[in-house]
């Protein structure tokens, strides 16, 4: 592999992790929620997918918006039963509820789905394209295509929007957008929900690349949390730069060194930017 | 006529401590009541359950009413579109977001009873604030900033405007200012339930008030009668004060 290729290898796998963490930064700075389950919602985003375009035959593009709706319902279901915890902002007991819906979430889809690994056919892993002698495909140029336009939409809709507004007056203060009229419960659904779609999303367009197990999903979210934590938290630009730049520290250092070194070489580089700027990327 | 606002043997408890105790109040269409007593008497703990909002975790019993309709069932956040409309002590404003911010984002529903104040009617009452309109709340002084809380305030419609002390940390000068305006708000038809530490000045612009002491009404009356009981100007206006 040529430079160019490791590069659009890089970015395509960065824009992954920034689709994943696009929504687990809103839901962290708005709701100061910690989503262990996160990793799941991209596993079922992807296996849903999956069993839509093989058991009901449907084209890649239509099973992907069956996929999201599915798992906006299970995301529904699941806000609703962290309610009251979330209203009580008891972060420790949040964790470990969706620790618990992570494994469950992993239990069902094992039954639901089989043990084995799955392929899902996607028309544009197939589309061979190269540029100044990179070769790439078209999944690669959608998920990082797929992550730009949802970091644009998310920034405007944060910024410029009153959804946006009445996000990050809860992020600030849920009792006090309470005298504002607004209802802090109906917030943390929506911003919850927004979150599991962007997961199943990641899952749905990133999962064609590699063969996919209903064991998948913890290492996305372990990642997704560094990515977060190094952007700084509630920095939704540096959630995509970072996203980016760890992709394409993956892929280089991949070319190097075995690839299995690759996930703890980025807790290093975790490590190191931590102690020299504790707030990450975040500008003070 | 009844009142547009009616407490009515409201308690508040924090576990097992009485903070309020068979409590009744009203404010009627047009009237601005204010409510003072000493730090610790329960007048947060008062309006803050009238409002059906707090940072704590009370226990309300007792009725309020809001135009004859009991909503000590509603949470916080309807009672603000009902027109219940709370400016809390202490920090009423989101800091993170600007002046403009703030005020656009109370939106009262199409059908609320109370009058609407759009956001250049704020800045109407306000001017100042109309300077300041793009800069981040947490670059306000203490003035602007409760100037914004009821800016936001006035901007759900409220038909009761509940205000938990908007002077305090103001100076002497300024906290007659914020209360001029709060009176010039209800001479244009607003009804207002001011909590004001400084009986002397809530006296200038209140027509009743209320004393509370130890989260029971002590006394209550028009502020001329007020001002001339002897216990309250023994307790509250003698001597020292602005
Ligand atoms: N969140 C809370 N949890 C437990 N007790 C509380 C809480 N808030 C207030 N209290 C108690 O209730 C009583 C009344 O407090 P409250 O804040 O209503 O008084 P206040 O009249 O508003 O005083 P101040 O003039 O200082 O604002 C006090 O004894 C206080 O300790
Ligand atoms: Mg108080």
């Amino acid at each position: 592999m040529n430079v160019v290729s490791q590069l659009v290898n890089g970015l395509a796998l960065g824009a992954g992790y920034a689709l994943l963490a696009v929504g687990w930064t809103v839901l962290l700075s708005a709701a100061r929620l910690v989503n262990f389950a996160h990793g799941q919602l991209y596993m079922l985003g992807a296996f849903v997918t999956w069993f839509a375009t093989t058991r009901f035959g449907l084209p890649y593009l239509v099973a992907i918006p069956v996929a999201l709706v599915a798992v906006a319902a299970l995301a529904v279901v699941l806000q609703l039963l962290m309610t009251r915890l979330t209203l009580d902002q008891n972060i420790v007991s949040l964790m470990l509820v969706t620790l618990a819906f992570g494994y469950l979430l992993q239990g069902g889809a094992g039954l639901i789905f089989g043990g084995d690994p799955q392929i899902i056919d996607s028309p544009f892993q197939r589309q061979d394209l190269s540029l100044g002698g990179a070769r790439f495909t078209g999944q690669d140029v959608v998920i990082i295509v797929l992550a730009l336009v949802l970091y644009a939409v998310a920034f405007y809709v944060l910024g410029r929007t009153n959804v946006g507004r009445m996000v990050r007056g809860v992020a600030e203060d849920p009792k006090l957008a309470q005298l504002y009229g607004i209802d802090a419960g109906r917030v943390y659904l929506v911003v919850f929900v927004f979150s599991a779609v962007c997961a199943a999303l990641a899952g749905a367009v990133v999962a064609p690349r590699s063969p996919i197990l209903t064991s998948i999903g913890f290492e996305e979210v372990i990642i997704t949390f560094l990515v977060v934590v190094l952007a700084g938290i509630g920095n939704l630009i540096g959630g995509l730069v970072v996203g980016m730049g760890l992709g394409l520290f993956t892929a280089v250092f991949g070319t190097y060194f075995p690839p299995a070194y690759s996930t703890a070489a980025a807790f290093v580089l975790l490590l190191v930017v931590l102690v020299v700027r504790p707030q990450g990327l975040k500008a003070r | 006529m009844s009142a547009l606002l009616q407490v009515a043997d409201l308690r508040v408890g924090y576990g097992h401590s009485v903070a309020v105790d068979r409590v009744d109040l009203d404010v009627r269409e047009g009237e601005l009541v204010a409510v003072a007593g000493a730090n610790g008497a329960g007048k947060s703990t008062l309006v803050n359950a009238v409002a059906g909002w707090s940072r704590g975790r009370p226990t309300v019993t007792g009725a309020v009413r809001l135009a004859g309709r009991d909503v000590v069932r509603i949470p916080a956040h309807r009672r603000t579109g009902l027109g219940l409309v709370l400016v809390p002590e202490g920090k009423g404003v989101f800091d993170g977001m600007t002046v403009d911010e703030n005020l656009r984002l109370v939106r009262p529903a199409k059908d609320a009873p109370g009058r609407r104040y759009g956001i250049d009617d704020v800045y109407g009452v306000f001017p100042q604030l109309r300077d300041r309109a793009t800069a981040r709340c947490s670059t306000l002084s203490g003035g602007e900033r409760q100037m914004v809380a009821i800016g936001r305030a006035l901007r759900a419609a409220p038909r009761v405007l509940i205000l938990d002390e908007p002077s305090v940390g103001l100076a002497p000068r300024l906290v007659m200012q914020v209360l001029e305006h709060i009176r010039r708000l209800v001479d244009d038809g607003l009804s207002v339930l001011l909590v004001e530490q400084n009986v002397r000045a809530a006296l200038e612009v209140a027509d009743r008030l209320y004393l509370l002491d130890q989260g029971r009404v002590s006394g209550s009356g028009s502020a001329a009668e007020m001002r001339d009981d002897e216990r309250v100007a023994r307790a509250y206006l003698g001597g020292l004060g602005a």
